[in-house]
């Protein structure tokens, strides 16, 4: 078995002013889809480019399936990769392309060309192989480019940001052809992207990348719903996750004229985790819900509506800072309307205003209500299964996007780490 | 782009018929009906130049900058068509085709500058020292510029301002030192010594060029090719050189362009017979009865000329890349 | 399926390792066979002969000793019997660059305007225009003396002296103001094509849009070139004005095929007086002594403009 294990990979450039990669530990199992998101400049190609041998770590160790290949050149690594730009030699044909790999490798001719058909066959370009890429379109580049990785049966398989050079349509084609030739080379595979949707919908399991440091490995739905720091939970998710930002004073909440009564667990928490009194509540759009005026735990003006066909996006000024709110499509809302909103509580997440999450409302002991909220309880409860239900309608959604295959190397990861990312959609489908 | 510009030509010379012009009438037929037809006005006047004036006046641009450039050369070919006594008559110096039966039945100056003077030497000795300065020069080049694009070493930038600041030396001062050097180890009058000379004074450029190119290529090539299996080096030959190919055919035109143009260091290091190029022997007609090898130097000095236009020609794209991006023009 | 062991490669050749190992010595190797070329025929007599032989009476009889003069070469350019023509020399080499590079320019800049316009058989005309700078500087400069001479065939004079007149002896080529530009009109015919070329990428690499939009605006065809045109050349017009004002400097060729630094010494610009004096009048430590002073005016450009080339890249 071909595992990658990372362990405390360092690398700098400049002689040590800039760090690339700061101390990574990440293991990806035979047949495993990690993707490895972030901003630009965050290290995430640089630590594709580590395990690909392109670059050489400063400290720490790569292993292939047990063995130290830190020091090795790429070409002796048994690895193949796809480039962003796809890389494909001008100078030869698709055929003479896909086959250099092999050619270096002493392969004779007629396995060379076995191997060319039957990944040509694969990638469908069985009629292109005679052309050259300057007269190929850019999606046909892009298979030209997976059939070259594919032929020499790698160890590991890298793709950095490949599909960022196409268009949405063609991008989101060639998402599942790469997860099926995935599973079917069943292959430890990293796949680089800047694009959260495209991690969210390709990976087994996601890492979040910030600064060089990885903030947070687990599956899509641990990283959507359970976030561990605000910087994931603000990269992670469309439209964007709701932050305010208020203060813990007395076992209560207040900021922006509110006072809200918090459970003794999540209070205790607070207090015990949080630096100050600071704290940072953060809202997905779909835990927050609009009720009559009056009705909700505040009123606000309704500044902006975003139709999205199955969804309505609902953007209201609270103190300084917008939220988006998402509704089903046929929510009756006007523009300048005055709504109240809602919250529903058991899914907010409190980090403390340096980055970590403190603690999910919903998750600490006993699961409680808010009691003494300003006059706001009697229809509150009511109004929060419906936003429950739109909260699980979403999370169904992402699930369906997962599909049911995806079920076996879910358990694969549970077995190396025992995450609370199955207790948490435990929790959330009793709910 | 010849084509985009072609169009807009076209649809301001159908618009200016019915009163409008292309984008100014799109624009104003978006304006408010009352302002409309004192917007048509500005807009017919604005064109003017572009329907009336410029279609004449870029060909009559065109047909001066050609005669100008091209007066020289043709000069020199017609007059060499020509007897020392015709030339003698020509009225206002301007030469015209004529067909003199005598010129052309055996006094003709490109039948006889072969046995009049040893042209034939000096156009091969010409041709050994360009085409040798022009191997040798784009040999190194290739790899010296892939080594200043892509490797690491020790001193690389220094080295690479020495290697440039080296070409805009003029040569002239380096002739006494070289000339002494070249003397002191035997080099003089061989082809090697002018052949390593030249090569020396063209190589910077040629680096600088070739550096240019390189760094241009995606370095996923490279290590895309190492993913598959070749070392750094490797790459270089399998993947980098093949695809060189225009970059490396201007490299090797340019030095032996250089070569082929030199005079000065011809004539200090090439004083021999068996060694004097085309300039050099021009340059030592001249000194010879000029009168009456008229036709010879002008035969041999539109055959110095003409090699190097119709290789200019020939390779027109890939130099006019190659200088373009020379002097720092991005993009 | 992949076998475990295909990771362990004991058997990595020599080779390998020592790239590995020495990585820089790849570069370093590459690089060699230029370095050794550079060092062996520009740098290497340009620091220790060059330097040296200015201080020495030098003549080419190796069987006489080179005697050291000191600073006598130097003194005889600056106070002694060749300071006039140093003087002189300086003087005509400034006026030279002053008139033969913005002559260059304008040229240039008309003729890269001109074949940027939509023109039939555009490509053989662009082409044909590098016919200048594809010819040789001797036979470019040996033309342009035989149709400046006082004769029948003497093109170039016959015009010039329907408007002005030229003495009949010499021509162009003998005469003292009028050798001047003799040089000057066979310099720019020869030389124009580097900053043609130049000028045209810079002028295709402005993007169309601007100029429809100027269109829009209603700017007639001078603000175009006034406000679009020449501020997106302004960087490569002060680029190729350097490169063009040191590559000039020190070119013979032209100057000695069409006058041969006469008459007297009228034409004789710095690099054809180091010529003269140093192949012709075989006194080389007097011509190196020029040399190294020329040198030492013309390392300050040459670092301006390597600085200005370079920092793109580094």
């Amino acid at each position: 078995m071909v595992e990658v294990v990372l362990d405390d990979v360092r690398k700098t450039f400049n002689d040590g002013q800039v760090v690339a990669v700061d101390d990574i530990d990440l293991d990806i199992a035979e047949g495993e889809l990690i993707v490895l998101v972030g901003p630009s400049g965050c290290g995430k190609s640089t630590t594709l480019r580590c395990i690909a041998g392109l670059e050489t770590p400063d400290g720490g160790t790569i292993t292939f399936g047990g063995h130290d290949v830190t020091d090795l050149p790429p070409k002796d690594r048994e690895i193949s990769m796809v480039f962003q730009n796809y890389a494909l030699y001008p100078s030869m044909t698709v055929y003479e392309n896909m086959a250099f790999g092999l050619k270096m490798r002493d392969a004779d001719s007629q396995r060379v060309d076995e191997q060319v058909r039957w990944a040509a066959g694969i990638m469908e370009i069985g009629d292109l192989l005679d052309r050259y890429p300057n007269q190929l379109s850019g999606g046909q580049q892009q298979r030209v480019a997976l059939g070259r990785s594919i032929v020499r049966d790698p160890a590991a398989f890298l793709l950095d940001e490949p599909l960022s050079n196409l268009d949405a349509k063609l991008r989101s084609v060639m998402r599942t052809e790469i997860q099926e030739l995935q599973q079917e080379l069943d292959v430890a595979t990293v796949f680089v992207t800047h694009d959260q949707e495209e991690a969210m919908s390709m990976g087994d399991r996601i890492a979040v990348m910030n600064a060089g440091r990885i903030e947070q490995v687990a599956s899509p739905e641990e990283i959507y719903h359970d976030p561990t720091s605000l910087f994931v939970a603000d990269f992670i998710g469309s439209p964007a996750i709701n932050f305010l930002e208020m203060t813990v004073e007395g076992g209560q909440l207040r900021g922006e004229g509110l006072e809200i009564d918090l459970p003794s667990g999540v209070n205790e928490a607070l207090s015990k985790e949080l630096p100050g009194e600071e704290v940072v509540l953060g809202i997905r759009p779909e835990d927050l819900s609009l009720t009559d005026p009056g009705g909700g735990l505040t009123d606000l003006d309704v500044q902006v509506v975003e139709p999205m066909g199955d969804t309505k996006i609902v953007y209201v000024d609270f103190g300084d800072r917008r939220l988006n709110i998402v509704m089903p499509f046929d929510t009756t809302v006007e523009e300048n309307e005055t709504v109240g909103i809602d919250i529903a509580w058991p899914n907010v997440h409190f980090f403390s205003p340096e980055g970590p999450k403190v603690c999910t409302w919903g998750q600490t002991t006993a699961p409680s209500e808010p009691a003494g909220n300003r006059g706001t309880l009697a229809d509150g409860s009511g109004r929060e299964d419906s936003a429950a239900e739109t909260d699980g309608g979403a999370a169904s959604e992402l699930a369906g996007s997962e599909a049911s295959d995806d079920v076996t190397t879910d358990d694969e990861t549970a077995n190396d780490e025992p995450t609370d990312s199955g207790r948490a959609m435990d929790e959330r489908g009793e709910r | 782009m010849s084509h985009e510009t072609d169009t807009d030509d076209l649809a301001a010379n159908t618009a200016a018929g019915t009163g409008t012009g292309s984008a100014e009438a799109n624009r104003a037929g978006l304006g408010t009906g009352s302002g409309r037809s004192w917007r048509f006005e500005t807009a017919r006047q604005g064109l003017s130049w572009e329907t009336h004036y410029k279609p004449v006046l870029k060909y009559v641009a065109l047909a001066i900058l050609m005669i100008w450039m091209l007066f020289p050369v043709y000069y020199a070919f017609v007059n060499s068509l020509k007897t020392p006594e015709m030339i003698f008559t020509t009225s206002l110096g301007i030469p015209f085709l004529t067909f003199d039966p005598v010129a052309f039945s055996g006094r003709n100056a490109w039948r006889t500058m072969w046995s009049a003077f040893p042209f034939g030497r000096y156009l091969l000795a010409t041709f050994v020292v360009s085409v040798g300065t022009a191997g040798l020069a784009t040999v190194c080049a290739v790899f010296a510029a892939y080594s200043f694009a892509r490797l690491e070493f020790p001193l690389k930038n220094s080295l690479f301002v020495l290697a440039v600041a080296g070409f805009a030396f003029p040569i002239v001062l380096l002739a006494i030192p070289i000339f002494v050097l070249l003397q002191r180890i035997g080099l003089l009058n061989t082809y090697m010594g002018m052949i390593l000379a030249f090569t020396a004074f063209t190589l910077p450029y040629n680096i600088w060029l070739l550096r240019g190119f390189f760094e241009d290529l995606p370095e996923n090539l490279e290590e895309s090719a190492r993913v598959d299996g070749c070392t750094q080096i490797g790459a270089f030959f399998r993947v980098i050189l093949p695809l060189s190919r225009p970059a490396i055919v201007s490299v090797f035109i340019f030095a032996f362009l250089l070569a082929w143009h030199n005079y000065l260091m011809a004539f200090i290091m090439g004083s021999d017979a068996l060694h004097t190029t085309l300039p050099v022997a021009l340059l030592e007609l001249r000194g010879t009865f000029f009168v009456r090898n008229f036709h010879y130097i002008m035969a041999g000095t539109f055959l110095t000329m003409a090699i190097p236009i119709v290789m200019y020609m020939y390779l027109q794209k890939y130099l006019v890349e190659g200088l373009g991006s020379s002097a720092g023009v991005k993009g | 399926m992949a076998t475990i062991d295909r990771f362990d490669r004991g058997d990595r050749s020599l080779g390998d390792r020592i790239l590995d190992e020495y990585g820089s010595l790849q570069g370093i190797l590459f690089l060699l066979p230029s370095l050794l070329l550079l060092g062996f025929i520009v740098f290497y007599p340009m620091i220790f002969n060059g330097i040296l032989l200015s201080f020495r009476q030098f003549t080419l009889d190796p069987s006489l000793v080179n005697p050291w003069v000191g600073l006598e070469n130097y003194q005889y350019w600056l106070f002694g019997g060749g300071q006039a023509l140093f003087l002189f020399s300086i003087k005509m080499t400034l006026l030279y660059e002053l008139v033969v590079i913005p002559f260059d320019l304008m040229v240039a800049l008309a003729a890269a305007l001109v074949l940027n316009e939509t023109l039939p058989a555009r490509p053989l005309w662009r082409g044909l225009m590098l016919a200048g700078y594809a010819a040789p500087p001797v036979a470019a400069g040996l033309t342009f003396a035989v149709m400046e001479q006082a004769a029948s065939y003497g093109v170039v004079y016959n015009f010039l002296n329907m408007f002005f007149s030229v003495p009949a002896s010499g021509g162009i080529t003998s005469n003292s103001p009028w050798a001047f530009w003799g040089v000057v009109f066979a310099k720019v015919w020869r030389d124009f094509g580097f900053m043609y070329v130049v000028f045209l990428a810079g002028v295709q690499s402005i993007p169309k849009e601007l100029y429809e939009i100027a269109k829009v605006d209603g700017a007639g065809p001078v603000r175009r070139f006034r406000h679009i045109t020449l501020p997106h050349l302004r960087t490569i017009i002060v680029t190729v004005v350097m490169i063009r004002t040191i590559f000039t400097i020190g070119k013979v060729e032209i100057p000695w095929a069409v006058t041969q630094g006469g008459p007297v010494n009228y034409t004789t610009f710095l690099g054809v007086a180091i010529f003269k004096q140093g192949f012709l009048n075989w006194s080389l430590g007097r011509a190196a002594a020029l040399g190294m002073m020329f040198s030492l005016a013309i390392i300050p450009l040459i670092i301006l403009w390597v600085r200005t080339e370079t920092e793109d890249y580094d």
